[in-house]
């Protein structure tokens, strides 16, 4: 018989709380994955560091902190500041619950669906179970088995075969209040053969209470899709954000992945892209802006299992103070998916002593007739074009800034929505605000 | 206007610069000469605030204040400007960024109104026609992607932007061919005024064809050697710098 891992072990208790009054409790392939989902968190527990896939990333505080089960917020803030810019749809979530007066989900046009989990959950369980699948059952995976169990709310995004979304929906994540919470969010986005949309996932944390974020995101674009996908993590500097994001690019499917944090005390970001049919496309940015103690942890694997797939990875981290930032670019290519071309860069500054970058990529390629190549850099700002800008008269802390700038707004020159790019800006820009 | 005494210099432990003297007067135009290793390029990032050159005795003296006490940033809003023999590409900073912020910076220096993006533009734009340059030239990233001519005339062009007391041009010739060289050529004098004074550091004489100076220096082994009119070019042509780096 196995032991429990101590640190299910306070889960437990909430499990078993949980279980009866989850939105889709009466529904029972549901309740059998939330069933299966906690077998496997229970047999694992938190992950350590001594799990190869969590090598930099230590979560023994979290797993010991005390979290408030989330409640019906008894106040509704402020959102104005964290909307998209531009015509958008949008569901608001506040401490992990939906709020649709807080929402933009009215006049939807044909083809394009944005549901609440839960609410969806009731009205179409099957559909519901069909979207959520299974999250392994690897020691690496236990955060997304937690998740499995217990998530209660979340967002499902469907866009039918060949309709194009008009807009960009956004999926807005705000926590407030004095009391740390643990809430477990699960999204869903499929977009069909030949679809087109784009999701921003937009965290906000609000207050400095040591909040705990789990989400878990898959994606599915469909043969022909084009799936375009946004995180921007700015929860408040003493939370915790972990997050899985698995996407799945069906054959000529095109997917993009643009990350973006600065907030967090610890954060984990891990994207999984599997490409499931010849010729798929992913595109992938990301961006770490880290200050404080912070540390920012992003973990790619993307696996290439067809013929004539691309993918295009591009990964940057700017660090003050004490903050660290963690890359672990992993780009497996199968023996059958030849022709593959995989291009990883990561580049880090240093902007402190004290600021740390590990950068990991690893590449397994099977496959003979591929490109593929990676760089990874970590260094300091650099010395000839600081001199150049102040031999102009522009200031250090002037000059510093607009250098770095340049090195992080690379990472989403390319958004097509100028809402978007303007998002990112924002947070970059505020970024750059708090610190030399 | 620029006062240099006795400046020494050491880059990396080695001595560079030996004991150079220099006064160059406001309205004026003085001309640097000198075989490769001579310190030509030494002197002028010594003088614009460059890290890693050590000055270990003599001084340089800028508008009566001691200029190598200065701040890089500083020289540059009183007035001093480098024209770089290489150019420093900045990918991500776009030119019209990058020198509207300088300008403006060094208008408030000067106590003067700031640039709205409009008078910036009117203003640019005029210059970049003076030296030939494309617009769009404004939207590009510093240097990136620019020739070598390219990157010489937009040196110039944030030059004539910035409106410095003290330019210094180091090789600003080199690289170009010779309609370009009569452009930068034209940029340069027409910033020639009573008030300002241009130190030209060049390996060949074809510049001073263009860009008439008052003075020709010849520096060498770190000092200057010998000092004359615009004749001392043409000399130098006949019978190079052997006998003087000697």
């Amino acid at each position: 018989m196995s032991v429990e891992p101590v640190s299910a072990a306070p889960w437990a208790r909430r499990f078993a709380n949980a279980r009866g009054s989850l939105p889709d409790a009466p529904a029972p392939r549901l309740r059998a994955a939330r069933d299966r989902a906690w077998a496997r968190f229970a047999r694992h527990g938190f992950p350590t560091t001594r799990v190869e896939a969590w090598k930099y990333t230590n979560l023994s505080a979290l797993a010991v902190a005390d979290f408030a089960t989330p409640v019906a917020s008894p106040k509704t803030p402020d959102i104005a500041a964290h909307i998209l810019p531009g015509p958008h749809y949008r569901l608001t979530f506040v401490n992990g619950r939906y709020q649709a007066a807080l929402s933009d989900v009215a006049n939807l046009p044909e083809g394009v669906r944005i549901d609440s989990l839960a609410a969806l959950a009731v009205l179409s369980p099957e559909v519901v179970a069909d979207l959520l699948g299974d999250d392994g059952d690897d020691d690496a995976d236990s955060l997304a088995a937690l998740n499995g169990a217990l998530a209660p709310e979340g967002a499902v995004v469907r866009i039918d075969e060949d309709v194009a979304a008009d807009r960009p929906v956004q999926l807005l994540f705000l926590s407030h209040g004095d009391v740390p919470l643990a809430m477990q969010v699960r999204n869903a986005v499929v977009a069909g053969p030949r679809a087109r949309v784009t999701v921003v996932e937009s965290h906000v944390g609000l207050g400095n209470a040591g909040h705990w974020i789990n989400t878990v995101t898959r994606l599915d674009a469909g043969e022909g899709a084009d799936l375009s996908h946004h995180v921007l993590q700015a929860q408040n500097q003493a939370s915790w954000h972990t997050a899985r994001t698995v996407a799945s690019v069906a054959a000529n499917a095109a997917y993009g992945n643009g990350l973006f944090a600065t907030g967090a005390r610890t954060a984990r970001q891990e994207l999984h892209v599997n490409f499931a049919g010849d010729n798929a496309k992913a595109t992938l940015r990301g961006a770490h802006l880290g200050q404080g103690e912070q540390h920012l942890d992003y973990s790619s694997n993307i696996a290439h299992a067809r013929p004539d797939g691309s993918s295009d990875q591009v990964f940057k981290a700017a660090v003050r103070g004490k903050s660290q930032s963690v890359f672990q670019g992993r780009l497996a290519v199968a023996t059958d998916a030849q022709r593959t071309d995989a291009q990883q860069i990561c580049r880090n500054l240093l902007l402190d002593d004290g600021a740390v970058a590990y950068a990991k990529p690893e590449l397994e390629i099977l496959a003979d007739d591929v490109k593929c190549s990676h760089g990874a850099t970590i260094g300091d700002l650099d010395a000839a074009s600081l001199f150049y800008l102040r031999a102009r008269g522009l200031g250090e802390t002037e000059a510093r800034a607009m250098l770095i700038d340049a090195f992080i707004a690379d990472t989403f020159a390319d958004v097509a929505e100028p809402g978007v790019q303007l998002a990112y800006r924002r947070l970059l820009d505020a970024w750059l605000e708090t610190g030399p | 206007m620029l006062k240099i005494e006795n400046l020494h210099v050491t880059v990396d432990g080695k001595e560079i610069l030996r004991g150079l003297s220099l006064e160059l007067p406001a309205g004026q135009v003085h001309a640097i000469m000198g075989p490769n290793g001579s310190g030509k390029s030494t002197l002028s990032y010594v003088l614009a605030g460059r890290e890693g050159y050590d000055v270990t005795a003599g001084s340089a003296t800028y508008k009566g204040r001691d200029l190598l006490a200065m701040p890089v940033e500083e020289r540059a809003r009183e007035g001093v400007f480098l024209a770089f023999q290489y150019p420093v590409e900045i990918p991500g900073v776009a030119n019209a960024n990058f020198l509207k912020s300088a300008v403006n910076t060094v208008r408030r220096h000067r106590g003067l109104t700031e640039l709205d993006a409009m008078e910036f533009l009117k203003s640019a734009r005029a210059r970049m026609k003076l030296l030939q340059m494309d617009e769009k030239f404004l939207q590009r990233a510093v240097n990136v992607g620019f020739s070598g001519g390219e990157k010489k005339r937009n040196e110039i062009f944030q030059m004539a932007m910035l409106e410095p007391s003290l330019a210094l041009l180091d090789e600003t010739d080199s690289g170009l061919d010779i309609d370009a060289l009569r452009i930068v050529a034209d940029g340069v004098n027409a910033l020639r005024s009573p008030d300002r004074a241009t130190l030209m550091i060049t390996h060949y004489q074809r510049l001073l064809d263009y860009v008439v100076p008052d003075v020709i220096h010849v520096l060498a082994k770190g000092r200057i050697v010998k000092s004359g009119g615009k004749e001392l070019a043409l000399e130098l042509e006949r019978t190079g710098y052997g006998d003087l780096a000697a």
